[in-house]
């Protein structure tokens, strides 16, 4: 050894000069170092060293904390509101996005297989685990929710009236609303793991994780809208439905405390308050015990899987039958599209990551097509009805994309090397078997969901209005596939650099698909829709057929 | 210090282990043996408190693993197959971790690291700026072990514990484990290496689907069945034969 022993920085025993040396702190507090660490830095380090590591997290930190106060800024739409409607609407959009935030990344904290193996050998209870697990969820959702809420506290001394305090107050109701979220999200999992066994637990997981993903994202988008419906939002916050909705108890507290002062919301706020120490009560007294059966469940998870024979991938049965064999007569291409078809319907990890990713942009065309159905500017603006039906259209063609990113990361992403070591001079064949799975089992269905139901809401006369979105879809598969490091399982989980790549796509596909859409509006206009579509094909084919060149063209990179 | 009966683990309708009953007295090193599937990791999984036994009892140093999981927890140390580790942590961080949920004080604690550092050649440099998730195969083993013995554990169990490590290392952990068992602690020690175990090992249990078929001192064992050695007794008992022939008739596909 050359070096003396000099402990870590980060230590497990407590910061520097906090240390008494001849005490240990309790499992419980290293525990939530432990988790804190986990949390900040990822999963997987793929060889980073510390000093990169910190440098990587102080943008990763950043990335996050300007993506959470942009979700704050809808809060601009209350400027100058009453506390009332400032408070419900913050909170309602700290409900909605700090709620799927932690859905996400509770599923990593809390059930996480290579964990089984490294704790639960060690002197630690189920109860100190969840306890621990549950105190870094809610510390990361409360941080979450003060950064999301920070505009909304300085909007505040714009209300009408003296309110010097609201921000105090806000404060502390966003800090409960956070914590809240995080007991709520532990609480359904613990309620999960009890009432289905360990059996079915996997399962019905990720179902839940998907619902939850999907009613949040629903919800963000319909909650605005009902509240400026029927009367404005002055009938909203009136109506005694609304207050079923926990937003409102928190918001009651701020509008108690320094709003209206209306006595009646002191009932509402003390409710919150009781809610959310009972729901985190639950969370981590009552139902800790099922937690334990969680763990057991993944430590067993393969053993229990080779008990069950699974059944044939409906991939299998399909890359031999037309068309889908005219797209993969490459023997590799035929193996990647079995492989990302299995996947998507089979492994754990995929399914968590790929659905809840595909909520937003697959609820987002549903949302606003009903919007279009329910808005008194439908019927009678003509126009406005095919501009949203060519958004909607245009919204699913980035699917494609998502679904790439979504199926990249893996925790056996090394195992993606047995794509270099088959005879194939390039990625490009596997890339091929891919995107065909990918419009196979997601994007196809997904329009014609969507096909299906806008005639129902904004009549046949608009369903062609769909077709642009349907032209621009192989294109952003393309330019998805022109990517690096999009070969499917292939990229480590917690991939920071993935980040930044990904928003780059998703502002430059989202511009691309908003002024294809406004092309599509305006060709109907004035009268020249048919004529827009043949330049599109065109267009689109051009560009597909020069993506294409170039994809055949690459080789495998070296290892090195 | 362990004492199995009728230990049994089902899965739905499969039973992974049925009815194992054994003991290991202080200061004895157990071979436990076994073809892939047999029912080897699951039974240390139950014995280590990471997966409840369906049926049956386990005692470890004096505690029923069901009645009083951590206080057995406390006195046992597990290097599990896989070497799973926290890989955004340094291997110091990971030791560290590991040493405050055993609540090792940190003047304890600093020496006892030192002294593993010293014995497995660890880097240092490495150990405190790298996470584990760049180390080498062997490396992580290396810690993964130090993990398991910093608290000075009663009893031991180690599978596949060589897994990574090279030649050299694996001659030091032969004579690490020898002089643990020697110090007083029990040891059980699952491995597909056989002349390793066959050297290391005072007794020697061989499982099969769950069940126990054999249960003796290895040179005991191959002299009673009139094996060559303890890899032909294995094979024998588990039907490595079969496995051979199988061999030759599949070799002969690859035939021009």
């Amino acid at each position: 050894m050359s070096e003396p022993y000099k402990p870590s920085v980060e230590s497990f025993w407590g910061k520097k000069g906090s240390r008494s040396g001849d005490s240990a702190p309790s499992n419980e507090k290293v525990l939530r170092r432990l988790f804190l660490l986990l949390f900040s830095r990822g999963r997987s380090s793929r060889g980073l060293d510390l000093k990169k590591l910190r440098a990587s997290k102080g943008r990763r930190a950043l990335g996050l904390f300007a993506a959470f106060a942009l979700f704050g800024f809808p809060s601009f739409i209350a400027y100058g509101h009453p506390v009332a409607y400032l408070a419900v609407m913050q909170h309602a959009m700290t409900f909605l996005f700090i709620g799927s935030y932690v859905v996400t990344v509770a599923s990593a904290t809390m059930f996480n297989a290579d964990e089984a193996d490294v704790l639960l050998h060690r002197p630690v209870t189920s109860e100190q685990l969840i306890r621990a697990k549950t105190t870094v969820l809610a510390i990361v959702s409360v941080r979450s929710a003060l950064i999301m809420n920070s505009i909304g506290l300085v909007l505040g001394f714009f209300a009408p009236d003296d309110h010097k305090l609201f921000w105090l107050v806000h404060a502390f109701s966003s800090a409960e609303s956070g914590i809240f979220c995080a007991a709520a999200v532990v609480l359904a999992y613990q309620v999960c793991l009890r009432k289905v066994g360990r059996e079915k637990l996997e399962r019905v997981m990720t179902t839940f994780q998907v619902l939850i993903a999907v009613f949040f994202t629903m919800g963000a988008q319909i909650f605005p809208r009902l509240m400026m419906r029927n009367g404005g939002w002055e009938s909203a916050l009136a109506s005694p439905w609304m207050k079923l909705l926990p937003p409102f108890w928190f918001a009651a507290l701020d509008d108690a405390v320094d709003g209206s002062r209306d006595p009646a919301n002191w009932g509402l706020a003390v409710f919150g308050i009781a809610a959310t120490v009972a729901v985190s009560w639950l969370a981590v007294v009552r139902f800790s015990k099922s937690y334990d059966t969680g763990m057991q469940a993944l430590s067993e998870e393969t053993k229990s899987q080779v008990a069950k024979p699974i059944s044939k991938s409906v991939a299998v049965w399909m890359k031999g039958r037309a068309p889908w064999k005219w797209f993969l007569r490459d023997s590799a291409a035929a193996a990647a599209f079995v492989l990302v078809g299995t996947y998507m319907t089979r492994d754990r990890d995929v399914k968590l990551r790929l659905y809840p990713s595909l909520a937003p942009s697959l609820t987002l065309p549903i949302v606003m097509l009903f919007t279009l159905s329910t808005s008194s500017s439908g019927p009678n603006h003509p126009m406005m009805g095919v501009a949203f039906v060519a958004i909607s259209g245009c919204f699913l063609a980035s699917t494609p994309v998502q679904v790439m990113m979504a199926m990249r990361q893996s925790p056996q992403w090394q195992a993606s090397d047995v794509f270099m070591l088959a005879p194939t001079p390039g990625p490009n064949t596997v890339m091929r078997g891919h995107l065909v799975a990918i419009l196979t089992f997601i994007c196809l269905p997904a329009f014609a969901i969507c096909l299906a139901i806008t005639p129902a809401i904004a009549g046949w006369k608009l369903l062609p209005m769909m077709i642009p979105g349907a032209i621009l879809m192989p294109l952003f598969a393309q330019i998805g596939a022109l990517q690096k490091n999009m070969l499917p399982i292939s990229v480590p989980v917690d991939q920071g650099a993935s980040v930044r790549a990904g928003c780059l796509i998703s502002i430059l596909m989202m511009i691309g698909q908003m002024v294809v859409a406004a092309l599509a509006t305006f060709a109907v206009l004035y009268g020249l829709f048919y004529p827009f579509l043949a330049l599109e094909v065109v267009g689109v084919g051009i560009a597909c057929w020069m993506i294409d060149a170039v994809l055949r063209q690459r080789v495998w990179r070296t290892a090195d | 210090m362990v004492s199995v009966r009728e230990l049994t683990k089902r899965f739905g309708e499969q039973t992974a282990v049925d009815g194992l009953s054994f003991e290991v007295p202080a200061g004895q090193i157990l071979g436990f043996l076994g073809p892939n599937g047999a029912g080897k990791t699951t039974t240390l999984k139950m014995l280590t408190g990471m997966s409840e036994p369906t049926s049956g009892t386990a005692v470890v140093c004096g505690f029923d693993i069901r009645e009083n999981p951590i206080e057995v927890k406390k006195r046992i140390g597990f290097v599990p197959d896989s070497a799973a580790v926290f890989e955004s942590l340094t291997g110091l961080e990971y030791l560290e971790m590991v040493a405050g949920l055993y609540g090792i004080p940190e003047q304890t604690a600093y020496p006892r690291i030192e002294q593993f550092l010293s014995f497995f050649d660890l880097d240092m440099e490495t150990l405190r700026s790298k996470m584990l998730g760049a180390y080498s195969k062997g490396m992580r083993r290396k810690v993964v072990i130090t993990a398991a013995l910093l608290h000075n554990p009663q009893v031991v169990f180690f599978d596949e514990p060589l897994e990574g490590l090279d030649a050299n290392a694996a001659v030091g952990f032969k004579t690490l484990i020898q002089s643990l068992a020697r110090e007083g602690k029990a040891i059980v020690y699952s491995s597909h290496i056989l002349e390793v175990v066959e050297k290391v090992c005072d007794r020697v249990i061989i499982i099969d689907k769950g069940r126990m078929l054999v249960d003796g001192p290895p040179e005991g064992l191959v002299a009673e069945h009139g094996a060559e050695s303890l890899e032909a007794l294995f094979t024998q008992l588990t039907g490595g034969e079969e496995m051979l022939t199988r061999a030759e008739t599949f070799a002969k596909t690859f035939a021009p």
